[in-house]
């Protein structure tokens, strides 16, 4: 079965002043790999995937009405 | 010299040298060894935790590198300027060799923005390298 779409929230953006923004919605991408590192793939401002640290963000969940929105908007963003 | 100039990446360091001894006194000089780093209690911590605060430290010179992006190629133009300053922002990748938080080193693609007079910012992974484990 799909997961659904998680979201992370930043908390620390130190050192990716320009690639994050404090207190933003961002889409998580899974990967297992950097998760044994302690690290989160996330599409960042720039609309790509990276790999932040996991204590920069913490994950929030949403109904599925509101991550269907939140979607929407990131899309229309891009 | 230049062999003990710092290794931040983000070149806001300047090395600094023992008058006497002609030693790099900064805390990680370049090729910095992990005895040295144990020995000076830096091991495992990230390289400039006080300058440019980021996540993890780049061990060695970074190779390979291109530019991705220049001028309005690069979409975070008006946030690079708002935090670091103006300038002629770049989006480059290059291949390193990284220490993680947890000790571990990887190999991997980074990604990061320079501007000339502004020096390297925004450090970020885009992949791992190196064969999974």
């Amino acid at each position: 079965m799909r997961q659904p779409t998680q979201f992370a929230l930043c908390i620390e953006n130190s050192g990716n002043e320009a690639s994050l923004i404090l207190g933003k919605v961002y889409r998580i991408v899974p990967d297992a790999r950097a998760a044994k590192d302690s690290l989160l793939r996330i599409i960042d401002e720039s609309g790509e995937d990276y790999l932040f640290d996991e204590n920069q963000f913490v994950r929030v969940e949403f109904p599925a009405s509101v991550r269907k929105k939140i979607l929407a908007i990131q899309s229309v963003g891009r | 010299m230049a062999a003990f100039a710092l290794a931040c990446p983000c070149q806001r360091l300047k090395p600094t040298f023992s008058r006497k001894t002609r030693k790099c006194l900064s805390p990680f000089p370049r090729n910095s060894s992990d005895e040295l780093l144990k020995q000076r209690g830096l091991l495992g911590r990230p390289m400039c935790s006080t300058k440019c605060r980021m996540k993890f430290e780049i061990v060695g010179a970074i190779q390979q590198i291109e530019t991705i992006a220049a001028g309005p190629g690069v979409k975070l133009q008006a946030y690079l300027r708002k935090v670091h300053g103006k300038g002629r922002w770049r989006k480059v990748k290059g291949v390193a060799t990284v220490r993680l938080r947890n000790g571990d080193s990887r190999r991997v693609e980074l990604h990061w923005y320079e501007a000339h007079g502004v020096g390297r910012r925004d450090f970020k992974i885009k992949k791992y390298l190196d064969q999974y484990v």
